[in-house]
């Protein structure tokens, strides 16, 4: 790149380095379209937004928020969930990824398939489901888990604010780890059939080389569902929106909630201050996805 | 340069795709309407039906415009009807909630439609406090046509079973029933504390106005006393024990099944919830709801139609909403009272069940608040509630900070 | 003996797995084959006491949802085309040509995805009413593309730059055009990434809900998610019904994926996300 880069600044150019030009303008105009696009639907709304925060409607909005005694608390409680929701994700994608490699599974594709169907059916309903599965009256997880004796009386999933951000957090891990377990699968397909012989013929136990062969194999994948994990986690909102609205009283309310309560009762200054905080969250994870993607670009390119 | 044959299939095969997405979208923007012709029409998908036949009717009697109906839906339209207002390419008639209305007004997205009340619409025919919801200083912005609030609907056998004669009227009645009620599987009430907040904040709100808070031009004026009453029956009946620990993960839906299921013995409903209640055969009786010594008030809210200021076809808007305003057509349009009393004398809104409501309807409610200022507090309201009902705070404690928000959002109590 | 342990061991983990994804699913499923009021039992019972498909019955003939149905094909089906078009370009650039502004435009397109949907809504309304595409198929799917473009971006670059550049080289050796390595070297190898790619895209805008309910606003161009909220009016919610669509909405979907789950694992092996 620098070497066609230094040719094009020579007066008269080569016939190689006007080859060279030709490529990069074709590479520029290739990449137009998608730029032009993604310019227009993200760009645009967000540059509204942030003009919209500095306003002087904004900053009193921004003030207000952060005056607010629940603000700590729905910083908080988005932390809780969305570490919640990451680290379950990543735990059962793998887990079932693992499980769809074992070599004493038949039928691989067929389960995969089937365990696909959460990140396949809409959330909305999906969201209804749990909700019900979840209730103290008509809830069957209360029901079973009372009739095998192993609580004494139904427990208010959604209704204790001690325990109903785990159990959302559960939900959003029942919809998400599906795509986990597929970019998992996919990952330990390209690790090498040979290197997991060898440790084998080395004695090594199933453990030792899901821990040194397998789990550093596939390290940028985990990496990078991850960070996909974290992107979702702070978008979602349809699952709590859906089974507690961010009750009771605040207890499941993180971000997206409080964004979508101001589109609701028209403040639209709130929308935009809450969504400038929002932006911050995600730019730091932005800088981390950078990072991690600019390493795999480097080493794609090498 | 020759072309093999398979690049030419895929240099073929990418422009069909191009100049096929490029057609669709063509197509779809040369889709639009005549404006000066049509009439748009936003109506919830439960009004569609006689909505149908009255456009008929109204296209006959009018050969030079059409409607075109677009069938909005409960989950979706408070939404929609925001984002569609203001972007300003809005339909020309909607179908919306008064409650709702106010904070449109607020940003001057409704066409004032004072002059289409007249001789042919006379304000004085309308429930008292429904065109005060649509109205402020400057205008009525809505022509509501149905009007509607809760009133107590109770199961007449856990009432006999519990050796209660008939329902309460006061308050010190209402709680003294609700302990004897509440036993085994059986609690006495139910609030709908995990659906939309304004369902909740409106239980709420009828207490305190039974205790006295007043409503001013749709800003509710609280007081420590009435909001503090009001949190001690709402929230607190759940910390004591009388109103179901299950109240915070019900919406409305879920309440009206714990009371089908017998779960719940009384509840605050909508007449239409009697229907179905009669359906499925329960003994049900439906009574004014209580307040402090005697009936007490509730919050009423209804529905109406809008035309956007930005309207394409206000002229043909204004028609259309006049044809609907009249008498017959509004009582054909509802599925529980009318908003003019002229449409509202048919028998069928007056039978045993559906008497009190009327009653308590047209003698003990007060209009929706709706300012926006108080919509924007609404979340805050109902997050209080259900710390009440979980013991994390006292109802004097929540009345204090209901009381600070107020102060802050609405303006000091005059 | 060891063999036999890991093997029950790995049956008891597919177990343990069919469970947690498939009784909600089951939860669902029954149902949709309950009449109404079954659904709010107490106690709870996962079975219908009676079977019925009056609930079917109700979203074929009293619904709008075999038209969203077709709605939510036809969106997703343009999104998927549109998605591969302009990431297959780009990806492809990205992958290809060096020029300086490579990066800055990858990272440009990638970070579409960290900005939040509800941030979005007020202004891609006002954009796609100024194109006079409200209330249509086509503003929909121009909409989706906003979470679709990102990762498909990245998973098509990924993909072409896994293939050695030196296949395309030799085509152009022999007196090729760029199209004809394109066509005879990277599409063949690269097809299976492209159909996950394409799978992908398809599934973002069949699930999505909340661009649809606000760009659309009748029933011609209501996708199925959005229908779905047809079946709660303002004082019942017809949950029976709401569950037979979901599982007549669910039902194709996950037929497609278990035929072409093979593909799409392939894809995202073949450098989507590299291990």
């Amino acid at each position: 790149m620098t070497a066609a880069g230094a040719a094009a600044t020579v007066a008269h150019p080569t016939p190689a380095a006007r080859a060279a030009r030709g490529r990069r303008r074709t590479g520029l105009a290739l990449t137009l379209p998608a730029v032009i696009v993604m310019a227009g639907l993200t760009v645009v709304p967000v540059v509204a937004v942030l003009q919209r925060a500095i306003s002087g409607d904004g900053r009193a909005a921004f003030g207000r928020l952060v005056a607010s005694p629940d603000f700590v608390r729905v910083l908080l409680n988005t932390a809780v969930w969305t570490v919640v929701a990451v680290v379950g994700a990543l735990v059962v994608g793998h887990a079932a990824a693992l499980l769809m490699h074992s070599r004493y599974l038949r039928l691989a594709g067929f389960w995969r398939g089937l365990f696909m169907i959460p990140w396949i059916i809409p959330n909305v309903v999906g969201a209804t489901v749990w909700k019900w599965n979840f209730s103290v009256d008509y809830g069957l997880v209360n029901h079973w888990l009372l009739q095998a004796g192993l609580i004494a009386e139904p427990v208010g999933w959604l209704s204790d604010p001690s325990v109903v951000l785990i159990a959302l957090a559960v939900v959003q891990v029942w919809f998400t780890a599906p795509f986990i377990m597929l970019m998992v699968s996919a990952a330990l397909t390209s690790i090498p059939e040979e290197r997991v012989e060898a440790a084998r013929m080395d004695g090594a136990g199933g453990l030792a080389v899901l821990r040194y062969i397998i789990l550093p194999a596939i390290r940028t994948t985990t990496g990078l569902a991850a960070l996909l994990m974290v992107v979702w986690a702070l978008n979602s909102f349809t699952i709590i929106w859906v089974a507690t609205g961010g009750g009771p009283a605040g207890a499941s309310t993180i971000l997206p909630i409080l964004i979508y309560q101001a589109f609701q009762t028209g403040d639209a200054a709130m929308v935009s201050a809450v969504a400038l905080i929002q932006l911050v969250v995600s730019m730091v994870f932005a800088v981390i996805y950078v990072r991690a993607v600019r390493g795999d670009m480097e080493e794609a390119a090498s | 340069m020759r072309i093999r044959g398979r690049t030419a299939a895929f240099i073929g095969v990418t422009a069909a795709m191009v100049l096929g997405v490029a057609a669709t979208i063509a197509y779809s923007v040369g889709t639009g309407r005549d404006p000066s012709r049509t009439v748009t029409w936003w109506v919830p998908n439960w009004d569609e039906p006689v909505a149908t036949e009255l456009v008929q009717e109204f296209e006959a009697q009018n050969p030079d415009l059409s409607v075109e109906m677009v069938e909005t839906t409960s989950d979706t339209m408070a939404n929609k009807i925001s984002v569609a207002l203001d972007s300003g390419d809005p339909p020309d008639v909607i179908t919306e909630l008064a409650s709702r209305t106010r904070t449109y007004i607020a940003k001057g997205s409704l066409a004032d439609l004072s002059d289409l009340y007249g001789p042919d619409i006379p304000r004085s025919d309308f429930i008292p406090g429904a065109l005060d919801a649509v109205t402020n200083d400057t205008g009525t912005y809505a022509v509501p046509y149905r009007w509607d609030c809760v009133a107590l609907i109770y199961n007449k056998d856990l009432f006999a079973a519990a050796g209660i004669a008939g329902p309460p009227t006061t308050w010190a009645e209402l709680v003294a029933d609700a302990r004897k009620l509440t036993s085994g599987d059986v609690t006495a009430t139910a609030w709908p504390m995990s659906g939309a907040a304004e369902d909740l904040v409106r239980r709420y709100l009828g207490f305190a106005l039974s205790a006295g808070a007043r409503v001013e031009n749709g800003v509710p004026r609280l007081d420590l006393a009435s909001s503090q009453a009001a949190l001690e029956i709402v929230g607190g009946s759940v910390a004591e024990g009388w109103a179901s620990r299950s109240s915070l993960e019900v919406d409305n839906t879920e309440v009206r099944e714990l009371f089908i299921n017998g779960r719940i013995a009384m509840y605050l409903g909508g007449v239409f919830d009697v229907q179905q209640q009669l359906d499925a055969g329960m003994n049900v009786g439906t009574a004014l709801t209580p307040g402090p010594d005697g009936p007490g008030l509730q919050a009423a809210d209804g529905w109406g139609y809008l035309v956007p200021a930005e309207a394409k076809n206000p002229a043909g808007a204004r028609r259309l909403v006049e044809f609907l305003a009249r008498p017959a057509n509004m009582a054909r349009l509802t599925i529980t009272y009318p908003a003019r009393i002229s449409a509202g004398g048919a028998p069928q809104f007056h039978d045993q069940y559906r008497q009190p409501h009327y009653e308590q309807l047209a003698e003990h409610s007060v209009p929706p608040p709706n300012d926006p200022a108080w919509v924007a507090m609404n979340p805050f309201v109902y997050s209080t509630i259900q710390a009440v009902a979980l013991g994390r705070t006292t109802p004097a404690a929540g009345a204090r900070a209901i009381q600070a928000e107020s102060d802050r959002l609405l303006g000091p109590t005059g | 003996m060891n063999r036999r342990v890991l093997a029950t061991a790995t049956w008891l983990g597919i177990a343990v797995m069919a469970i947690w994804t498939l009784a909600p699913i089951a939860v669902m499923t029954f149902t949709s084959l309950k009449p109404r009021d079954e659904i709010f039992a107490i106690p709870p019972s996962l079975l219908p006491g009676t079977w019925t498909l009056d609930n079917y019955v109700e979203v074929f003939t009293n619904s709008s949802m075999p038209r969203a149905f077709l709605n939510s094909i036809l969106a997703a089906l343009l999104v998927t085309v549109m998605t591969i078009l302009l990431c297959g370009s780009v990806g492809y650039a990205l992958a290809r040509f060096r020029f300086r502004s490579a990066r800055p435009i990858a990272l440009f397109i990638l970070l579409g995805q960290m900005v939040p949907i509800t941030v979005l809504l007020l202004p891609l309304y006002e954009m796609i009413g100024a194109m006079r595409l409200l209330d249509t198929i086509a503003g929909i799917a121009i909409a989706h593309l906003v979470i679709t473009v990102p990762l498909v971006t990245w998973m098509i670059r990924n993909q072409v730059a896994a293939i050695p550049i030196e296949l395309e080289e030799a085509v152009l050796i022999d007196g090729g055009t760029r199209f004809d390595a394109v066509t005879y070297v990277t599409l063949p190898v690269a097809a299976p990434g492209l159909a996950a790619a394409g799978m992908y895209a398809f599934l973002q805008s069949w699930h999505e809900f909340v661009l649809a309910s606000v760009l659309t606003s009748s029933t011609t161009a209501r996708t199925a998610p959005v229908a779905l909220t047809e079946f709660a009016s303002e004082f019942k919610v017809d949950w029976g019904s709401t569950m037979a669509a979901s599982v007549v909405l669910s039902v194709p979907v996950v037929i497609a994926f278990i035929a072409l789950q093979k593909y799409f694992v392939r894809g995202l092996a073949s450098g989507g996300v590299k291990g």
